[in-house]
């Protein structure tokens, strides 16, 4: 893990879903409580690093990571990647910068076009960045599949051809195919079985190690960020509520409410240990 | 029955069992009906296209030593009552009828399906522009605008080709419109922004893929309907002009005969319907299997 | 000793595919006794959704039950007419699915779905039904009941809908409850509301339940006893806490230590895992199926014939290898090293 100026700099992100008006309230001009699903969120991840989200359906978590990438925009805040400002940037400039910091999503069954085959997918990626190593195409996609465990021979196999766990190596290799330097997990070993989940959180851990990436890893599940972040930020409707070292958070929580939410957990009921 | 429906979760060997037939060839992995109907067509359409060299006679070969002669051996669906042979005459009838049928069905699907798929991506202002100009186009009484472009520019099939393809987008467009608001959801669709993909390679390379299957299948369907509508305009004398042979024209010559000289509106009506079976099982058969193959 | 609520023995299920037949489960048994709740684990493509639809006999074409039996209350209810079956379906036995929107029909308000259900299955007139209607929907926690009965599915939370399922599914009071993946689908404390509902039901009117699940953490929740399943094979069965605390399956352990554990925070080792993928149902190897990925197996695990054998008191196993606790698998560390 490096030292040294932040990779990713968030500070003050906010976003407001404005809700549906009535048609009472629209004659009548009144507005709707918007929902603050960011609120005045700030956090910072270094080259190497991994940083677990955490939180409940509806905190926010998946909102400010979409807004990192600027899916969804931003109300207020800044972002900045490597010291460029991210909300001001336009076209081939956000472009660029969108490569930077690649996502990954939850949905293995959606995240991959499913009339494109997984090695047509990896190589446009490399190929609309100008990637070095894609204008050979058969060498570019076969690395990048080894590189997440893949076989070569699944390049020409379509999504629905693929297990979950498989779709989701894809949409990894897709990923890093760009050459980010930031990778966004969105909740992305949620949908999959248990032991596909662990393959799949040794393989981020792998990637670190191998790549220097950062990782920002979302997810609601405590355990699964206590297997892979080292620093982890805990959020509650909109806010964030804690940050720090894994062990610090899990093992010493400050907040009521990350106390809570580690109370809630699922603890198996064995009579015998009771 | 997809295999996520059969295991109430994706499997994904067996997923890969039950779909081996994908790996083999687009043409091997329709279902029967889908390729009967897809024969059916090509028979016909390949009639049409090989007509000079396959029709025994010209489509206006007057034999007046012949008329109103029964099927037989020399004249497959008889003569009419000119003497001319009503099989040479079908054979050029679909060769024109499906002519037009293809120009008036295909370029408004393209035209459509893009406009469409623009519409749904950006949202916004562009789509309510587009939406509205779509429900105009599709509220017009469409035989009426037939009808009103053929008084101006004239009988004959210029009429048709020009009146349709001003309609027929939009249907097109609000089929492709409202399975694009679906699809930009998707997650692939949101990762082509991630991935720094312009809007372009989005709306082209992506997401109009996904969106041309139910605009082709309904193109079977409507490929019947310009049929039946050139015919019908034939049949009133708006449509193709006499002498050129058109089906509709055909069928109305002879329904005066209809008793007497039953083969000269019977058989050319039976390639009509004919022609309408087939687009059908094609259009049912590319449906199901797309239902089957469904995952997400 | 009147027979057990449930009794699946060599239960077979299979697909026709172009490649032949392909198997989804085989061989499977396991018991239910009356005012149990067993749990059956096992990932994506173990078998254990087909097992448990295979106790109704919802296996859609182009599957079937191609052997065993299945038997309620001693009944075989493979054997039943398609009278019986509907009786048996609408009063002994009832189900729950993970998506309760697609099985709540949008258009309908919940109470009359619940008082139709009451109407065709116990005949009840329109008035009792809606009393009792009512009366379910607040026995399985739904406040307000008499307003909520008014409203449509899509107007309640994803946890209430799951509430108003079991309530649907336990109108007419079934003897056993199949639950296949009721909690997926919902947040953390939704859940556990859920599960502790089950439990009481359980406990209440002493209704049995399979409970299907891919997540330890919920069978360890409320079972009594579990069952686990791999590649279409039963591999493991016994008490609860037994099979926590000292599984006698290599699937099983392996399994249990792939599980994250919050106690893993800021430590440097990596999760085990279960080396490889799941098994190919089209080509069925000899011998045992989870023997590709076993760190245990040996040259006899090709040719073993898969059968569950007791290892305790209620605890069996297929695994022939016992015991393989000798072999010490050490957790390797988070930058790939060797700990």
């Amino acid at each position: 893990m490096s030292v040294g100026p932040p990779l990713l700099r968030v500070q003050g992100l906010r976003k407001d879903f404005g809700l549906r008006r009535t048609l009472a309230e629209r004659i009548s001009r009144t507005h709707a409580q918007p929902v603050r699903a960011v609120d005045d969120v700030s956090l910072e991840l270094r080259r190497g690093e991994i940083l677990g989200l955490a939180g409940e359906s509806g905190s926010g978590k998946t909102t400010l990571a979409r807004c990192i990438v600027r899916l969804v925009e931003p109300d207020a805040g800044t972002i900045e990647l490597g010291g460029t400002d991210v909300r001001k940037a336009r076209g081939k400039a956000l472009r660029e910068l969108r490569r930077r910091m690649q996502m990954v999503f939850q949905d293995p069954y959606s995240s991959l076009n499913p009339r494109m085959t997984v090695g047509a997918a990896i190589h446009e990626a490399g190929r609309v960045h100008g990637r070095p190593g894609s204008e050979n195409r058969e060498q570019f996609v076969r690395e990048s599949l080894e590189r997440v465990h893949l076989s070569a021979g699944l390049a020409k196999r379509r999504p629905r051809e693929l297990s979950g766990g498989q779709r989701q190596r894809v949409a990894i290799a897709r990923a890093l195919a760009v050459g980010p330097e930031l990778l966004i997990a969105d909740e992305a070993v949620s949908a999959l079985d248990v032991s596909v989940q662990a393959q799949l959180l040794n393989l981020f851990l792998d990637l670190r190690e191998q790549l220097d990436i950062a990782i920002l890893f979302v997810a609601h599940q405590l355990a699964v960020l206590a297997e892979v972040a080292d620093r982890v930020a805990i959020m509650n409707r909109g806010r964030l509520v804690e940050t720090g070292e894994a062990r610090a958070v899990f093992g010493e929580p400050k907040d009521d409410y990350t106390k809570a939410l580690l109370a809630a957990h699922p603890h198996p009921r064995l009579s015998s240990a009771a | 029955m997809s295999a996520i429906d059969v295991f109430g979760e994706s499997s994904a060997p067996v997923t890969v069992a039950l779909e081996t037939r994908r790996r083999q060839g687009v043409l091997r992995r329709m279902p029967l009906e889908a390729k009967i109907g897809a024969a059916i067509l090509i028979v016909l359409f390949l009639a049409g296209v090989l007509a000079p060299v396959i029709a025994p006679y010209g489509q206006n070969q007057l034999d007046f030593a012949n008329i109103f002669s029964a099927p037989s051996g020399n004249h497959l669906f008889g003569t009419d009552g000119a003497g001319r042979d009503v099989f040479s005459r079908t054979l050029y009838a679909l060769r024109l009828d499906l002519g037009v049928v293809l120009a008036v069905t295909y370029p408004p699907l393209i035209v459509g399906v893009l406009v469409g798929a623009v519409a749904g991506y950006f949202g916004g202002l562009i789509d309510a522009v587009i939406a509205r100009i779509i429900d105009t186009m599709i509220a017009f009484p469409f035989m009426v605008l037939v009808i009103a472009v053929i008084a101006i520019v004239g009988p004959g099939i210029k009429g048709v080709l020009i009146g349709v393809p001003i309609v027929a987008w939009a249907l097109y467009a609000r089929l492709a419109r409202s399975e694009m608001l679906v699809l930009r959801e998707q997650q692939f669709m949101l990762a082509t922004i991630a991935l720094g993909y312009t809007r372009r390679r989005a709306i082209l390379r992506h997401a109009v893929p996904n969106l041309l299957r139910s605009s082709l299948i309904y193109s079977t369907l409507d490929m019947v309907v310009n049929l039946l509508l050139l015919a019908s305009l034939a049949y009133l004398g708006l449509g193709a002009q006499p002498p050129n042979a058109e089906l509709g024209s055909i069928i109305a010559d002879g329904q005066s005969t209809l008793l007497s000289a039953w083969w000269i509106a019977t058989l050319p009506g039976l390639v009509v319907v004919l022609f309408g079976v087939g687009a059908g099982l094609l259009g049912d058969g590319i449906s199901d299997g797309r239902l089957r193959g469904r995952l997400q | 000793m009147s027979p057990p609520l449930l009794r699946i023995e060599g239960l077979q299920v299979e697909f026709d595919t172009p490649h032949g037949q392909v198997a989804g489960v085989r061989d499977a048994g396991l018991v239910v006794e009356a005012g149990e709740i067993v749990g059956l684990v096992g990932e994506t493509g173990s078998g254990k959704t087909l097992a448990c639809r295979s106790v109704m006999r919802l296996i859609p074409y182009p599957g079937r039950i191609a052997a065993g039996r299945i038997e309620f209350e001693g009944r075989d209810v493979l054997r039943m007419s398609p009278r019986e079956l509907r009786e048996f379906r609408a009063h002994d036995v009832g189900m729950i699915y993970q998506d309760p929107f697609s099985s709540l029909n949008p258009v309908f308000r919940i109470g009359h779905q619940l008082t139709e259900t009451l109407r065709a299955n116990l005949g009840l007139g329109k008035a009792e039904a809606r009393a009792r209607a009512v009366a379910l929907l607040r026995d399985v926690g739904i406040p307000d009941p008499e307003r909520r009965a008014l409203s449509y599915p899509h107007e309640f939370s994803g946890g209430m809908r799951q509430r108003v399922m079991i309530a649907l599914a336990t109108a007419s009071n079934p003897r056993l409850l199949l639950a296949d993946e009721p909690t997926t689908a919902l947040d953390v404390t939704t859940q556990a509301q859920i599960l502790a509902l089950l439990k009481r039901l359980n406990s209440e009117h002493g209704m049995g339940v399979l409970l299907v699940s891919h997540d330890f953490g919920v069978i360890a929740q409320v079972c009594d006893r579990v069952a686990v399943m791999y590649g279409g094979h039963i591999v493991e069965t016994g008490p609860v806490e037994a099979i926590y605390t000292s599984a006698e399956h290599p699937y099983t352990c392996g399994l249990l230590e792939s599980i994250p554990r919050i106690e893993s925070a800021g430590q440097s080792t990596r999760l085990p895992v279960i080396d490889g993928v799941p098994p190919d149902p089209t080509e069925r190897l000899p011998g045992c199926v989870f023997k590709p990925r076993c760190p245990y197996a040996q040259p006899d695990c090709d040719t073993v014939t898969m059968a569950l054998e007791p290892v305790a008191p209620g605890h069996a196993t297929a695994c022939p290898v016992r015991p393989f606790r000798a072999a010490n698998r050490t957790r390797s560390s988070r930058t790939g090293a060797q700990v």
